[in-house]
């Protein structure tokens, strides 16, 4: 029990910063006493308590408690699908980033070395669409070895469609084919014939994977040769 | 703060790092989701904006709670980091306000949605103003008065988030409390 001769006594700034806790019950039990004491110095702040009391009692009424843990009732499934949709876009942005990019650089790539640097033939000249590639493995050559050194150098080139390219072009295989030493010929042919298929097997199953309309255009290419 | 709420909060904490425990995120959301999103609330002045924020800020806390040392609070820790959210949360509002027409920055999205279907209408029309009374007090008598109205923090507590003396803390409140009682006396003395 507090004796009246051992409350303090509170200024009024005191008194005023405590307003709001003596009114909502936040002071402890001493302190709530020593304040209640004092209060009787100073009607005016015992009026603005009562004031504070009667507003403060409408806005407890409203439950704003109630009202937030009705929004946030679900932020934690809302939190978690945010993460779950972040993670797979990292890995899509990070495929996106990178990914892409250098799929691109390889497919250019890719395109330039499929299609032959260098390579001034007018077939090579020809997009590598799907037929032209099957074209390019055909090779449409007289399997009588003999023949080919006949060919003049506008049929070969138009004739010979190599599965395999070794460091000579062809262009400059014909070339040689067109000069009269016959050693040298033999040996042209030689390295014609390294990089043509070796049985008809392989020529004929080529021809076995084009269509009707594919085969069609061979032969029309190859009508235009003179051998 | 209580020590044992501390040592929850670490074990969680611990929990989280060690495992990626949806149990332990889940827990530390539902300690804390009501002060986050009133905290942005406080801020954004919209619910559906604050909702934005509260799940903003826990994404944000859970991607670094590796780097949460514990040296204060984990109320503390998401306090500040709901502040720094919606304070930039409200700068690209008023950055797309500006290549949006007739859209009305300056109005307050506590309105016609706040209504509960148990709430009548006069409830809702004072909890709007209440909350707008609110939006226009100074930010540290607002959020002096929030932490410790609603919150119900200690002055210690208060004074670690805000940086303000005790004495500053208790100043703030009374002033905060005054006005919100003078003006919804004026108000209601207007209807």
């Amino acid at each position: 029990m507090i004796l009246d001769w051992e409350i303090s006594v509170m200024t009024r700034k005191e008194m005023e910063e405590l307003i709001a806790d003596y009114a909502f019950g936040r002071l402890d039990k001493e302190t709530y006493e020593a304040y209640s004491k004092n209060l009787v110095n100073y009607p005016d702040i015992a009026q603005e308590i009562e004031d504070t009391k009667k507003v403060f009692a409408k806005i407890e009424s409203m439950d704003f408690n109630g009202i937030i843990e009705n929004r946030t009732r679900n932020l934690s499934v809302k939190v978690n699908q945010r993460r779950i949709s972040k993670k797979s876009k990292n890995s899509t942005s990070f495929l996106i980033k990178f990914g892409v990019p250098a799929a691109i650089i390889m497919a250019i790539a890719i395109t330039i070395f499929k299609g032959g640097v260098g390579d001034k033939s007018e077939t090579n000249d020809e997009s590598q669409t799907g037929f032209r590639q099957k074209l390019q493995n055909v090779v449409v050559v007289d399997a009588n070895v003999e023949s080919i050194l006949d060919y003049d150098y506008l049929s070969l080139s138009s004739q010979i469609y190599v599965a395999e390219s070794n460091d000579m072009q062809i262009n400059e295989l014909v070339d040689y084919i067109l000069t009269d030493n016959k050693e040298e010929k033999i040996q042209i042919y030689n390295q014609i014939s390294n990089m043509v298929p070796a049985t008809d097997y392989q020529i004929y199953d080529d021809i076995d994977d084009l269509k009707e309309d594919e085969f069609q255009i061979l032969l029309k290419e190859i009508e235009n040769v003179q051998i | 703060m209580t020590a044992l709420s501390l040592e929850i909060d670490s074990a969680l904490v611990k929990e989280y790092i060690e495992t990626g425990s949806h149990r332990a995120a889940n827990e530390i959301i539902r300690t804390y989701r009501k002060f986050v999103f009133a905290t942005a609330l406080r801020y954004v002045e919209d619910y559906d904006d604050a909702d934005d924020v509260a799940q903003d800020v826990f994404i944000r806390a859970f991607d670094s709670l590796a780097k949460f040392e514990g040296k204060s609070s984990m109320k503390t820790w998401l306090y500040k980091i709901t502040v720094n959210i919606s304070l930039n949360y409200i700068r690209k509002r008023k950055i797309l306000s500006i290549f949006s027409f007739g859209s009305n920055e300056n109005e307050s999205g506590y309105a016609s949605d706040t209504v509960l279907p148990d709430q009548s209408l006069e409830n809702s029309e004072f909890e709007r103003d209440f909350l707008k009374i609110l939006s226009e007090l100074p930010e540290k008598q607002r959020e002096t008065f929030a932490l410790r109205y609603f919150d119900e923090l200690s002055y210690e507590e208060i004074s670690k988030l805000l940086g303000t003396s005790i004495g500053g803390l208790k100043a703030n409140y009374h002033q905060a409390v005054k006005k919100i009682t003078n003006r919804i006396n004026d108000i209601r003395l207007g209807d």
